[in-house]
């Protein structure tokens, strides 16, 4: 008992150390599990799939197909708002490619439905698939663990491999995972796994398919790391979710989770060293439409001469592509007595209105001295005619036949209103001072790109017509048809 | 030296009068090799306007030609020319309503000419301005923009052309945004002489191809859009094949031929097994109007009997003659 003040001083201080020691020793620090920062999932795209109904009346054998407006889970595309021609889709049981949209309820394919495949409220599904590439940044170094990124399911479906209203579909296949080495995280591809929502060792949380990444090194603090769930072309890809219910016009939000485990961990049960989670949103498409505007155009071109474009055996005599007006202008010259003279026209038209176009032609009288009423030369009546402005007779000798009168040559595209029949089938002009209508000589009834066609005047005249220069006008006009 | 001068003056006035003249006669004269051409968007106008309102539409009219053209715009009623959708333009028609039109551009007017450049557009701003006193009914016609020659032929034997290029206005004047129309389907009958027709019945083949025809006629004041649907049914209510009808507009008073989107016959190629009672149909409907019509066929298996019977004489020949061969071997 001897002990100074000093010794016991020092006595206490070396329990009080030790104490503290043991404490320390049997009492570990809690440890606080950190987020993972700049965490995000990009979307390839950001499409929502697509789940609707057959409605009545499509039927099979038919590539018209009519949807349901109302919703009826997981139904819940009342609108072809989201689908766009190209679109794969499955259609009952059969595989099916949209052809056009008809409008909001309305769709055409590019094939004729197949008998089951038409039946009132069969399914309709498009498969949207987007590519996942999930970024962040860790938090701590966790060395040879491994990367969880869970996914949103379906509570009911979620591996049937048709889009849910609940969540991503695993798609009944595999998932291609692909990491990205970054420094301290060298990332073993053998031991990345792919678990579809409630199969083993994906059971918590309840309704997200698993995504394993596992990695060895030391793991860092703060090192960016890239994990890609899927490929680009959807083959290996998660199915995007169908419309939500309620869904109007909105974006469905989901929440996509991502953990960091020490090696060995089992993730259904172990607390992760990091985690962190993140929202996407998906949302219809917008069909990007581009407008042509509707046009029509119109070109009257010359046609040189010894050229055949009305039927063998009449030649073109005269050249309307060269001279004053060309091609403007029809100028026959002097002409020998009961001697034809030939010239002829390309008409060319160009138009994508939908219901066509027409050509017509009227003259406003017949050839006349100075472009005046009388003297005139008149419209032929053909070889054994009469041929009028309405009726074409076939026209081949110019003695005894005087007069002025036209035919048609085919080119291409175009219906022509009649045929030479290589004997220079002719009619009258129709003559707006006899109040005559213009009659068609070209026509088609749909979209027409560069449509020709030829119009060949033919002239002869006797020895009793007055000796004079003969004029007349002669209108085309072109216009679409409504 | 007075005389040679002035002969060789001469001399040099008349060489040089040979050859401006020779030059003036060999020379060729500026010779035009260049198209008309001309375009014009849009050539189609469908609108309803409400009395007392006034609307404007603004027209692209492009010189295509390789020359500067002279044009003038013109509006002409036109009428319905035939049931295809054509119209019967008559330069010369008029109509008090054509005062409903007018350009609204600063320089170019109706009915005075205006010049384009080779290559280059303008714009036509029309103007329609419906009376508050204007009848419902509807107006049509077309703006027509003519092309004509640059120079005069002072002595031109033969002929001369306009281009001209129009684009059809269908203007319902009417104070609600869908006027009513009388639609009626008229004329539906499967091809001619593809049938046997007995009372209402239409007798079809049913291992033949059919092609169905038909029209609309619009008995309204308005025009009215044929879109709808072409079914064949069994029991009027289990289609078995359906197309639908190309959207067209029908002129008021007037009639047009149906057709599939394919702008052509609606088309059935049937199947051995369809036999009985059939119907086809024709459902148009519209905003502002629905017009329906069907007709009752009958499948029958006619070239198939037919084949059958064929089969049946030329086996019943063939074992007459097999017959007739073995008694023609006796040897007596």
């Amino acid at each position: 008992m001897n002990l100074s003040m000093k010794s016991v001083k020092s006595i206490a201080l070396f329990l009080a150390i030790v104490s503290l020691e043991i404490v320390s020793i049997f009492t570990p620090a809690f440890t606080q599990a950190a987020n993972l920062t700049l965490t995000k999932d990009t979307l390839q795209s950001s499409r929502i799939s697509w789940a609707g109904r057959v409605k009545s009346p499509t039927i099979a054998g038919s590539a018209h197909v009519w949807i349901y407006t109302a919703a009826s889970a997981p139904y819940n595309s009342i609108s072809t708002a989201n689908l766009a021609p190209g679109d794969a889709l499955t259609i009952g049981t059969g595989s099916y490619t949209v052809e056009s949209i008809v409008d909001a309820d309305e769709f055409t394919l590019t094939a004729n439905l197949a008998t089951g495949d038409a039946d009132d409220t069969d399914p309709i599904y498009f498969a949207a698939k987007p590519q996942h590439v999930i970024t962040f940044t860790t938090a701590s170094a966790v060395s040879n663990g491994f990367f969880q990124v869970l996914l949103p399911a379906d509570a009911t479906t979620p591996n049937d491999g048709k889009p849910d209203d609940g969540g991503f579909d695993f798609g009944a296949g595999s998932i291609t995972l692909t990491p990205t080495d970054a420094s301290g995280y060298v990332f073993i591809s053998a031991y990345n796994a792919a678990t579809a929502s409630g199969d083993t060792g994906c059971t918590a949380p309840a309704n997200y398919h698993c995504f394993e990444f596992h990695y060895s090194g030391t793991g860092g603090n703060g090192v960016a790391i890239t994990l890609t769930i899927g490929n680009t072309t959807g083959a290996t890809t998660p199915i995007a979710p169908a419309p939500a219910a309620a869904h109007v016009g909105t974006a469905d939000s989901y929440k996509v989770i991502v953990k960091n485990f020490t090696p060995g961990a089992n993730p259904n049960t172990a607390t992760p060293t990091d985690q962190t989670s993140t929202s996407i949103a998906l949302i219809e498409s917008v069909r990007v439409t581009a407008t042509v505007d509707p046009t029509i155009s119109f070109t009257i071109t010359g046609v040189a001469s010894g050229q055949t474009v009305c039927g063998t055996g009449s030649t073109t005599d005269i050249d309307t592509t060269a001279g004053l007006n060309a091609p403007a202008s029809v100028p026959f010259g002097t002409m020998s007595l009961n001697t034809f003279k030939t010239a002829a026209h390309l008409l060319t038209i160009s138009t994508n209105a939908t219901n066509g176009y027409t050509i017509t032609a009227v003259e406003d009288d017949q050839l006349g001295i100075g472009g005046g009423t009388t003297p005139a030369i008149i419209d032929t009546a053909c070889d054994s005619g009469p041929c009028t402005h309405l009726a074409e007779q076939s026209w081949e000798t110019a003695s005894g036949h005087p007069g002025f009168g036209y035919s048609l040559g085919a080119g291409t595209g175009a219906t022509m209103a009649f045929s030479n029949a290589n004997t220079f089938k002719t009619k009258q002009f129709a003559a707006a001072v006899e109040t005559e209508a213009p009659q068609t000589i070209m026509s088609s009834t749909g979209v027409s790109d560069s449509h020709t066609g030829y119009i060949c005047y033919r002239l002869s005249v006797n020895a009793t017509q007055a000796a004079g220069d003969y004029e007349n006008l002669i209108t085309y006009t072109a216009t679409s048809s409504f | 030296m007075t005389k040679p001068a002035t002969f060789s003056r001469t001399i040099f006035f008349i060489t040089s009068l040979i050859v401006i003249l020779t030059l003036s006669l060999t020379g060729a004269r500026q010779a035009s090799a260049a198209d008309i051409g001309l375009s014009i968007n849009p050539p189609l106008l469908k609108v309803v306007v409400r009395p007392g309102k006034t609307i404007t539409n603004v027209y692209k009219v492009e010189n295509l030609s390789s020359t500067n053209k002279i044009l003038i715009a013109r509006l002409i009623p036109f009428t319905t020319a035939d049931d295809q959708g054509n119209p019967n333009i008559d330069p010369r028609a008029t109509a008090p309503w054509l005062g409903y039109f007018s350009l609204a551009n600063s320089f170019i007017k109706l009915n005075e000419p205006f010049e384009i450049k080779s290559g280059q557009s303008e714009q036509l701003i029309l103007s329609i301005n419906i009376p508050i006193t204007a009848p419902l009914r509807d107006l049509y016609a077309t703006l027509l923009v003519t092309s004509y020659g640059n120079s005069v032929a002072s002595s031109l034997q033969g002929t001369t052309l306009s281009a001209s290029i129009g684009s059809n206005l269908l203007i319902s004047i009417s104070s609600s945004a869908t006027p009513s129309t009388i639609l009626k389907i008229t004329d539906f009958i499967p091809e001619e002489g593809k049938y046997l027709k007995i009372g209402d019945y239409y007798i079809l083949d049913n291992i033949t191809p059919i092609f169905f025809t038909a029209k609309a006629r619009n008995e309204g004041d308005f025009t009215a859009e044929t879109k709808g649907i072409f079914k064949i049914e069994r029991n009027e209510k289990e289609p078995i094949n359906m197309q639908s009808v190309l959207p067209q507009y029908v002129l008021s008073k007037s009639q047009r031929k149906l057709a599939n989107m394919e702008d052509d016959k609606f088309y059935f190629t049937p199947r051995v097994g369809l036999l009985g009672k059939y119907s086809a149909k024709i459902d148009v409907r519209s905003e502002s109007s629905n017009a329906s019509t069907q007709i009752d066929i009958i499948f029958f298996p006619g070239k198939i009997l037919l084949g059958l019977a064929a089969v049946l004489i030329f086996l019943n020949i063939i074992i007459k003659f097999s017959f007739s061969s073995k008694t023609d071997t006796s040897p007596y």
